[in-house]
């Protein structure tokens, strides 16, 4: 297991094939980011697609290599606001309007939102380390690696994520 | 089921609704095949030409001027009073910094893309001699000394001025860093620090809390805030005044030039002065209603005005309007994100409203932000000074010159501090404002810890406060 840094420096000597690891290890991040913000999938495709080739075409300005993830969520981001830019504004209106969102035309149901968006609420440090447990399935020593953290430091971490998670999921409940 | 595994539960339901695309890596990988490996990009290294130019003077200029004389010299009296370590650095930095011909000053989006591009030439005796910032898509300034462009690309309008225009410099980093650091030289250094994987020099900015960063090897600024800094020499014509485009509304103000009436938005800008220090009055007297449509009036003319979406926020919060003034506020912290620069005060109050609120989880993030500025301002009270401006909407600065009031005294600061955290923490370890520094350093030591261990937030807002000094000092 290499850490973000060290694909990251392999892409920027030349060997694009790291680039495909760093690919599969954000991909279910980069989609809960843009699914927070666009609730579709055929949308967050499209949006993961272009974050990607986005980072990889900045990957020169990204000036400490260790912060790939993070850097790489904030593109993601803009690349999913720029995406719903363009979505139909009927689609903006029915959200807007609190119609009730079903599971079954490709959108996360009302509970599964609530819960993504606390954890896009997540201080940038946790929000990582629990998207690469959770939603990319690492190990927590997998996740140290990564990132080039201790493991008692993605422990704690990982442990403070969960009490701040409870609370803002007990908060959005009111 | 426990809510431990209950979350994980939730959590796992959620990677599985996200899903995965199995032809996402191929896709990418088939794109990326198209685009040139991506290189590191190398700073390059200072030049060390000198001109000899005669220069124009005025207020920017002469400031200019200063911060330039001023970084050598305060980083000598910072490194000299804070490191054991030898002087070198800072004896190279003040010889470095004589050399300088150009500044290349760059701000970089989230995506790497330029958003703020600077030329500065250098004069012998520090001072700004050629101009040229580029601000896209708004914003287009060039001086060259005899005469100044500005072209408002979002106003469609060009200004021309001669050289007894306006000047434009790099005033809001360079410039106020400097005259923080000269004034009060109450800068804390980490040497060889780590700058983006390099090894650097940080010295950090305590009115703002934004880091400086020296190159050891050159012992030049290479940083500041959100801006890179380097010294090459600029591409031919970068300082040469450009024609003017066609279709736009030409304005020139040069001597000699034709009276022209100025465009109607640049007249505005009086107005939302105006408008300004009207509220900032309507707040302090307590007149909340009033401030706020007075701010709300100025943020329609200058949306970016700072300060106005902040004390409206106040404002609101006075008045229990707990949602419009986390709207304010947040307005401001995304305003700053954008330069990295994190309004610790805004953050406060923003804790505030989303304590009054009961949002408790919301408002301890937000104190988590402040606390530890807040509580290193009782070591460095140069740190209160943007809690102290955010307190006190008549607090002299920002364009309000009458009957404004001064900035306080460090006893007083300090008394307003330990209040705040006093505030938010429900502790204050001990800490006595009439007791000497070594005998508060337990005090601070004992909060510093007490928020590295656990940080529970006790939102005491009926604590018993300590008296402010009626006097500076």
């Amino acid at each position: 297991m290499q850490s973000d840094a060290e694909l990251v420096n392999a892409v920027l000597e030349g060997q694009k094939q790291a680039f495909a690891a760093l690919v599969k290890r954000y991909e279910r991040p980069v989609r809960a980011v843009a699914m927070d913000v666009l609730g579709d999938h055929e949308s967050v495709q499209d949006t993961a697609q272009d974050a990607f080739i986005k980072a990889y075409e900045n990957l020169a300005g990204l000036r400490r290599p260790e912060a790939f993830g993070p850097w790489l969520m904030k593109i993601t981001y803009r690349c999913a606001l720029n995406m719903a830019g363009q979505k139909p504004k009927e689609a903006a209106l029915e959200q807007q309007d609190g119609f009730p969102i079903e599971s079954t035309d490709g959108r996360l149901d009302e509970e599964k939102q609530r819960v993504l968006a606390a954890v896009i609420k997540l201080p940038e440090g946790e929000k990582q380390v629990v998207m690469l447990r959770y939603f990319s399935g690492h190990s927590v020593r997998d996740v140290a690696t990564i990132l080039g953290r201790g493991v008692g430091t993605v422990t704690k971490q990982l442990s403070r994520a969960h009490k701040r998670l409870r609370t803002i999921l007990k908060e959005s409940e009111k | 089921m426990t809510a431990e595994n209950n979350l994980e539960k939730q959590l796992e339901d959620l990677r599985r609704a996200i899903g995965s695309d199995e032809s996402l890596v191929e896709n990418v990988m088939d794109r990326i095949e198209a685009i040139p490996t991506p290189k590191a990009h190398k700073v390059e290294k200072a030049r060390t030409t000198i001109i000899v130019r005669r220069l124009v003077m005025n207020r920017f200029s002469k400031f200019a001027a200063a911060a330039v004389v001023i970084v050598a010299a305060v980083l000598s009296v910072t490194f000299l009073g804070k490191l054991t370590a030898p002087a070198y650095a800072l004896e190279q930095t003040i010889e470095a910094l004589k050399n300088v011909r150009y500044m290349h000053i760059v701000r970089r989006g989230e995506a790497g893309q330029v958003e703020d591009e600077r030329w500065i030439e250098i004069g012998p005796d520090g001072v700004q001699a050629r101009y040229r910032q580029d601000t896209p898509p708004n914003f287009l300034v060039v001086d060259n000394l005899e005469n100044i462009f500005i072209y408002y690309k979002d106003k469609n309008t060009v200004l021309l001025y001669g050289p007894d225009g306006q000047r434009y410099t790099w005033i809001w980093n360079l410039g106020e860093f400097l005259e923080d650091l000269a004034g009060r030289g109450s800068v804390t250094i980490e040497k060889n620090a780590d700058y983006w994987g390099s090894k650097a020099h940080r010295v950090r900015w305590l009115k703002s809390n934004q880091d400086c960063y020296i190159d050891p090897e050159t012992k030049l600024p290479i940083a500041m805030g959100a801006y890179e800094i380097s010294y090459e020499e600029p591409p031919e014509g970068t300082f040469d005044i450009p024609t003017i485009p066609g279709g736009v509304t030409f304005v020139d103000k040069r001597p000699g030039a034709p009276e022209k009436p100025e465009p109607e938005w640049m007249r505005s800008g009086e107005v939302a002065q105006k408008r300004f220090n009207e509220a900032r009055g309507a707040s302090a007297k307590g007149e909340y209603e009033k401030a706020v449509e007075l701010f709300r009036r100025v943020v329609e003319i200058q949306p970016l005005r700072n300060w106005a979406w902040f004390w409206m926020g106040r404002a609101h919060y006075e008045l229990g309007e707990h949602n419009a003034a986390i709207y304010g506020f947040s307005k401001v912290i995304d305003m700053f994100g954008k330069f990295e620069i994190v309004p610790h005060y805004c953050h406060l109050a923003r804790g505030f409203a989303y304590a009054a609120k009961g949002m408790e989880e919301m408002a301890r993030q937000d104190f988590e932000v402040a606390l530890p500025v807040m509580i290193d301002a009782l070591r460095h009270i140069e740190g209160a000074r943007l809690f102290d401006f955010a307190d006190d909407p008549l607090r002299c600065g920002d364009g309000l010159l009458e009957g404004c009031h001064e900035t306080p005294g460090k006893r007083q600061s300090l008394a307003m501090m330990i209040n705040r955290l006093k505030v938010i923490t429900g502790q204050n370890f001990g800490y006595d404002p009439e007791a000497t520094a070594e005998q508060n350093e337990k005090a601070i030591a004992l909060w510093e810890q007490w928020f590295n261990d656990s940080g529970e937030i006790k939102f005491a807002p009926h604590a018993e406060l300590v008296a402010v000094p009626d006097t500076q000092e």
